[in-house]
């Protein structure tokens, strides 16, 4: 926090007699005193600037760091506050803006029908069971952990297929608990032969865990006059931690290196670094966004260094249909270009980059920026022996459809789409179908609920078994036409007919070799476009989200309430990447920020004022079920536009200190980035 | 007040959680209303997020009555057991249940797709119960200000506000409008019914 105390005393000259500023969160309160016996004007600035950069000095090793980026708020503070008390005055016309928030609305185009996640009422009366909602047992013990820095022991042996692993249902997975369990539950499979309990409090988790890899990209661009991209060399550094977990997400951030766009010639390198950090894993996109941020930086960068216009050299270089990838794979069913022209024409872009600009003429300390950003998301898991599942159907004989697969529900509705899968396929109510828990005793090998695929192969599984029955059941069907389900599942049951069937489903034609650079890495592709608006503060830094409109290609929608949800979910998760969420160590590498207060989630005020999100309406795709398309990590890139709106509008507060050309922004772009990057006469002093 | 404690001169913790009355002997300081309601009233609905009043997973209602009933929405992790001396505590599973009748706080944040992990989602109708107890008719702003301390990683927060709009009401020249949402796709298939 920074406050100024500033009296004038002296009214009817406008000539200050004290003044006095304080500062908080400047290591210790600063008081400064200074009597300046000036006019409120340009003198007066100068002289308090020069000698507040002088004497609010921060140790490069200060706590809570940030160190240049505080400096210069001291002087941009003071700044806003001489400009308010200019206004006042009335000496010139600036404007300091105050606006409220409204709340957000939404249109979307719903294609079948979007029935309720199958917990939903559960969750809303807290009934709804999670893992440390199950009841104390009597002689169960507690798991405490103590960290330490050095390994003390190791696990050699565990007999896995003796270990049965059931979920009901995860309060929110992301990635983070794909393989990061296996801390804990080793352990215990070693040691104990009582219950135990363990629940990771924030603190320990955000410690321990690991999260999203953070990434360094280096790259070479060539590109022609008119803006089309002919050549990319690109280097990719990710923080891994300190073992390997699952850092082959630096494969699919070379799968997406390119992002949406045609490159002739092509050189893509991952390097995994070790450091010495809590292992990084698996989070939503797995590699994808951090290798398309790094693409929509390079593009930005051409358009900057042309003086083109990026939503011009985006679309100039946007995929067509049936062009091939970097590893060679044909893009058949691109729906990119339908998702741009909608996305530009319901976003009003022409109308709106022309209210920019003229914001942008009219204010010198509040910019506004606009960016329309593509993304297209592979749909497989790069490793190709994970592209499979079951699922085990068992008719009971009231009726009653009792459903497992290999899919794990955490929040992603997954089990409401098998449940309508299910339906669809037997010909019954929703109301009949029942899915209880996930379990390694009723489908074998299961992979992880991951890549967004989980709907494509489980899908497919619950398919083949409530095939399988129905077939079982057709003679009973024939024989009594106009009987109900339950006639004919009794008459089956009766006749000793097996109403219990496994299903399978694997991918077909998938298998990429890295060394001939050839063979199909994914089933098909999601694609989506966005275009964001927002509104910085260039003296501080702060940034509001004012609109955002979204196009999502998600095929013939199994649940258009879901899939509006993860796309929704997923562009918040990905503002909350880009623009909010940073972790910080201090010098010796532990980690400070381990809780909300530290580290910020967007939340409800931090959501653009307006939101539209459309589905692409007749899309439908042939590669999977139902003509359905992934849904659940493609959303995610689509909020890099918020950023790159940020990037355009810091671009435009840099014009006026006459800084043109490309420029570096890192991601997240916080406060303190931004500020930093709108070079101006206070930034200059620090 | 001090004169209620002094009246009855012992050690014992009187309060009251979903309408039942709850007399602990000899309460730990160091409890939590959250450990509480979990761990010994077997209370689950209310979650533990970050145990630092920052997420909102553990929102609550405590109510007091001096003069009038005052109704505050409180982070339970971080309230002391022993700050509860006759005060009623109301929880998520004591305003309505899927076996009872649900709360209509409960019924529209599910029906609009305003939950799906769950798991912020007691907190939310907590938040969202407290401010109708206090003003049953809102308006946006009063909405988007009640949810300042809750957080979700999931929805993306537009379907929570847009569930709990139907609760605002506008008013315009005198007049008070309720502001209605078209729910139709929300309540079809009436006829499923949820798995245990």
């Amino acid at each position: 926090m920074l406050h100024i105390n500033l009296p004038i005393i002296c009214v009817w000259l406008n000539i200050v007699k004290d003044l006095r500023l304080s500062y908080g969160g400047m290591e210790d309160w600063i008081q400064q005193r200074a009597a300046l016996c000036r006019q409120w004007g340009e003198e007066l600035l100068q002289e308090a600037c020069s000698s507040l950069a002088e004497e609010m000095s921060l140790d490069p090793s200060a706590p809570g760091g940030m160190v240049r980026y505080r400096q210069t708020l001291t002087l941009s503070l003071f700044y806003k506050f001489y400009l308010t008390v200019l206004q006042k005055l009335r000496l010139q016309v600036y404007q300091v803006q105050q606006t409220h928030l409204h709340h957000g609305q939404n249109q979307d185009d719903m294609v079948g029908c979007p029935i309720m996640h199958l917990s939903a009422l559960k969750q809303a009366t807290g009934e709804a069971v999670y893992c440390d909602d199950v009841p104390l047992y009597e002689n169960e013990l507690y798991l405490a952990l103590i960290t330490s820095t050095k390994a003390h022991a190791r696990i050699l042996n565990t007999h896995l297929e003796k270990v049965l692993v059931r979920v009901k249902r995860m309060g929110g997975g992301f990635g983070g608990k794909e393989s990061r369990t296996t801390v804990l539950s080793t352990v215990v499979a070693v040691a104990a032969n009582r219950p135990v309990r363990c629940m990771l409090d924030r603190d320990e988790d955000m410690l321990i865990t690991g999260g999203r890899h953070p990434f360094y990209g280096k790259y070479k661009v060539g590109f022609l006059q008119s803006g089309k991209v002919v050549a990319l060399d690109v280097s990719f550094y990710s923080n891994s931690g300190n073992s390997m977990d699952l850092s082959q997400i630096m494969e699919r951030a070379l799968f997406h290196m390119e992002n949406s766009y045609r490159i002739p010639n092509v050189r893509g390198q991952g390097f995994m670094c070790r450091t010495n950090l809590p292992s990084n894993t698996a989070f939503r996109g797995f590699g994808g966004p951090q290798g398309m941020m790094v693409a929509e930086n390079w593009i930005t960068d051409v358009a900057h260094s042309l003086g083109h216009s990026p939503e011009e050299v985006r679309r100039l270089n946007l995929y067509l249909e049936g062009e091939s990838t970097p590893y060679n794979q044909i893009l058949h069913g691109l729906t990119l270009d339908r998702c741009w022209d909608e996305c530009l024409s319901r976003s009003e872009y022409e109308q709106r980059r022309a209210a920019a600009d003229l914001f942008n003429r009219q204010n010198r300390w509040t910019k506004q920026g606009l960016a329309i950003v593509p993304t297209k998301f592979g749909i497989s898991f790069t490793a190709t022996f994970l592209n499979q599942a079951g699922a085990l159907v068992h008719i009971y004989r009231d009726g009653s459809v009792l459903l497992t697969h290999g899919g794990t529900e955490m929040g992603q509705g997954l089990h409401t789409k098998m449940v309508q899968v299910a339906s669809r396929v037997l010909g019954i109510p929703c109301s009949k179908v029942f899915i209880s828990e996930t379990s390694t005793n009723t489908v074998a090998n299961t992979s992880p609920t991951a890549a967004s695929a989980s709907t494509d192969l489980n899908g497919a599984a619950v398919q083949n078994a409530c095939e399988i029955l129905l077939k079982r059941l057709e003679p009973f069907k024939t024989k009594n036409p106009k009987g109900s389900w339950e006639d004919w599942v009794n008459a089956a049951y009766f006749d000793r007919v097996n109403l219990s069937a496994n299903g399978f489903y694997k991918t077909p034609d998938l298998g990429y070799d890295f060394d001939t650079n050839s063979g199909r890495a994914f089933n098909y592709y999601s694609y989506g476009v966005a275009c964001s608006e927002v509104e910085i503060d260039c003296l501080t830094g702060a940034h509001k989200n004012l609109r955002t409109t979204i196009v999502m290609d998600v095929g013939h929608s199994l649940n258009p309430a879901i899939d509006i949800g993860q796309v929704e979910g997923g562009f918040m998760q990905g503002l909350g990447l880009f623009t909010l969420e940073e972790l910080h160590y201090s010098p010796q590498g532990v980690l400070l920020t381990r809780g909300p207060g530290s580290y910020k989630i967007p939340a409800f005020g931090d959501i653009p004022t307006q939101l539209t999100v459309s589905l692409l309406r007749d899309a439908p795709n042939e590669k999977a079920i139902f003509a359905s398309k992934a849904v659940g990590e493609p959303p995610l890139f689509l909020a890099a536009s918020v950023f790159y709106a940020i990037k355009d509008a810091v671009r435009a507060a840099r014009a006026e200190s006459q800084m043109m050309g490309p420029f570096r922004l890192d991601s997240p772009a916080s406060a303190e980035r931004i500020r930093n990057a709108c070079c101006d006469r206070f930034t200059k002093l620090v | 007040m001090a004169d209620s404690q002094n009246r009855t001169g012992s050690d014992e913790l009187i309060f009251f959680v979903n309408g039942r009355k709850i007399v602990e002997k000899n309460p730990d300081p160091e409890t939590t209303l959250l450990m509480y309601l979990r761990r010994k009233l077997g209370l689950t609905g209310t979650k533990l997020g970050c145990a630092e009043g920052g997420c909102g997973a553990c929102t609550v209602m405590l109510s007091r009555y001096q003069a009038e009933p005052q109704h505050y929405a409180v982070n339970a992790c971080l309230a002391p057991l022993c700050s509860l001396h006759l005060v009623a505590v109301t929880t998520v599973e004591g305003i309505g249940s899927v076996a009872r009748k649900l709360h209509p706080v409960q019924e529209r944040i599910a029906r609009s797709h305003g939950s799906q992990c769950g798991f912020c989602t007691p907190g939310i109708v907590m938040s969202m119960y407290a401010l109708l107890r206090n003003n049953p008719t809102p308006n946006m702003a009063d909405v988007e200000e009640a949810f300042q301390g809750n957080l979700c990683r999931c929805t993306g927060y537009r379907p929570i506000l847009e569930g709990y709009k139907t609760f605002t009401v506008v008013r315009t020249d005198g007049f008070v409008f309720l502001v209605s949402v078209t729910l139709t796709c929300l309540y079809q298939r009436r006829d499923h019914k949820l798995s245990p």
